[in-house]
């Protein structure tokens, strides 16, 4: 589903965030990417998304290379991702299902299905009884099980999460992993990026581990 | 449909958010749009005016005394038959008095005092085209027929009227662009402050992959309510002062010209173009402020 292919990624001419990266990833696979902070996951998470090109090499998502997309095809490609953050990126100004629903409605789901489809994901991470309140209103851990139930509300193929725990509890963390293992076990492919030994101990999944922007075993 | 009535929606709510600056915005879009307004009614009247005249104006080919009577009958029928010539008229002295008289009542009997008439007898041509080449042409015969002392042209004074107020014209539509210019960069800053507003969320629909048409529909509507109300309140207010000012000067002496001036008012189909072209102006200045910053 995800193919790198000797991907070098520059910021700054001679430093590369990324250099040299190859590996793939299967439909259905849970990848863990690891290796501590400015080890290149992010970036890596920001490749597969286009927001940033490949300085060198070529990346592949569903068999698209995306270095030639069109800015239309881009979204169309995005439209089949979804993403989590470590700082959740809910809109304070909307309540918990405004936030859920605001995708759905970007993408142009009708309105019936709509409310249906938040109601059963925010029943799904726990949050049904919280649909009215409003983001802020949240601890830590419903935020990012908001955030969770947002990118999963569009039935994405792929899950990227950015570091899904960083601001949270061990326990909380746990719950986080578990919402994406189901999503996992439901069909969904998953690339989690975390620097979180407890989480990549706890996940079990494939591991990708970064070091200073190269894949080391 | 949809989308537009929930983009709509969007953008009203964007608005409601910051209503001092869409109150702002709107007041520049009014202001601009009502001096425009009324500038067009001044353009309109003054247009109106210049044609009145200049549809009247004459060639006046003044006669020498001693003319006979056939060869002036000879030039008149010889003008009649020239091109670009709508009325000829033989005015003889006695007439020539009498129209001095109706015009300027209060000089009392000319004829009486000097003891005799000083008017002599004239042609006087209506061209039906203004055009210099044809009024040269027929001033040009007259003189050469011999029994033209002098050639008066009307539209003279009347043309350089109408230079005068082309210039004026000038400076005032450079006046009206500039407060255009102005609503328009102040519509802009609104709509580009709503987009600043929600940079986070057009960045994570972005993400998403949200057509751009769903993050700049509410933007671009935006623009079109602002430009709308603005252009809307604008043309009311230009109606209103219009004819407030026509209602205070009944009965005094600006009376006549201002009636001249703004009562005929802008055409109606002009004002649907004003109208139209106020949505498009916020319109663009929600493209041009807030497009390329959506696309980012």
């Amino acid at each position: 589903m995800i193919v790198f292919d000797h991907v070098t990624k520059c910021y700054r001419p001679g430093e590369p965030a990324l250099a040299d990266v190859t590996f793939h990833v299967e439909r259905g696979e849970f990848v863990l990417v690891t290796g501590p902070s400015g080890a290149g996951k992010t970036t890596l998470l920001r490749l597969v998304t286009r927001e940033v090109t490949a300085t060198e090499g070529r990346v592949v998502v569903d068999d698209v290379e995306l270095g030639r997309l069109g800015r239309g095809r881009v979204q169309a490609l995005r439209r089949t991702m979804g993403i989590v953050f470590q700082d959740f990126r809910l809109l304070p100004r909307y309540t918990v299902e405004e936030n859920v629903a605001l995708v759905l409605r970007a993408l142009g789901w009708p309105p019936g299905r709509r409310r249906e489809r938040v109601a059963r994901v925010l029943e799904w991470v726990g949050l049904a009884h919280k649909a009215e309140e409003w983001p802020l209103a949240l601890s830590g851990g419903e935020q990012q099980r908001v955030a969770i139930a947002r990118a999963l509300a569009p039935e994405p193929r792929l899950l990227l999460a950015d570091e899904p725990t960083g601001n949270l509890d061990p326990d909380r963390s746990r719950e986080i992993l578990d919402l994406l293992r189901q999503a996992h076990a439901r069909g969904t492919t998953v690339l989690l990026a975390t620097h979180d030994e407890a989480l990549i101990e706890a996940s079990g999944g494939r591991r990708l581990h970064l070091v200073g922007g190269r894949l080391v075993p | 449909m949809r989308i537009l009535l929930e983009s709509l929606r969007a953008a009203v709510l964007d608005l409601l958010r910051r209503p001092l600056g869409a109150l702002l915005a709107t007041a520049a879009m009014t202001v601009a749009m009502c001096l425009l307004a009324l500038f067009l009614a001044l353009g309109t009247g003054a247009r109106g005016l210049y044609e009145r005249w200049s549809g009247q104006a004459a060639l006046e080919l003044f006669l020498a005394r001693e003319a006979p009577s056939d060869a002036v009958e000879r030039l008149a029928e010889e003008l009649r038959g020239s091109p670009g010539v709508t009325r000829v008229e033989v005015i003889d002295p006695d007439r020539a008095l009498a129209e001095f008289e109706e015009a300027f009542p209060d000089l009392g009997d000319v004829a009486a005092v000097l003891g005799e008439n000083p008017f002599g007898g004239s042609i006087r041509v209506v061209p039906s085209r203004a055009d210099e080449a044809t009024v040269e042409a027929l001033a040009r015969r007259g003189r050469e027929s011999g029994i033209v002392d002098s050639v008066r042209w009307d539209r003279e004074w009347i043309g350089a009227l109408a230079r005068i107020g082309r210039l004026l014209g000038g400076f005032l539509a450079v006046g009206a662009l500039v407060l255009v210019g102005a609503a328009l960069v102040t519509v802009g800053a609104v709509v580009r402050l709503a987009l600043d507003d929600k940079r986070d969320e057009v960045a994570l629909l972005r993400l998403c992959g949200a057509p751009l048409s769903f993050v700049l529909l509410p933007l671009l509507l935006e623009g079109a309510l602002l430009g709308a109300l603005g252009a809307g309140i604008g043309l009311l207010l230009a109606r209103i002062v219009r004819v407030a000012v026509l209602e205070e000067t009944v009965g005094t002496p600006l009376e006549g010209i201002l009636h001249l001036l703004l009562g005929p008012g802008v055409p109606p189909p002009w004002i649907g173009g004003l109208f139209v072209a106020g949505v498009l102006a916020g319109i663009l200045a929600a493209a041009l402020s807030a497009g390329r910053a959506a696309l980012r």
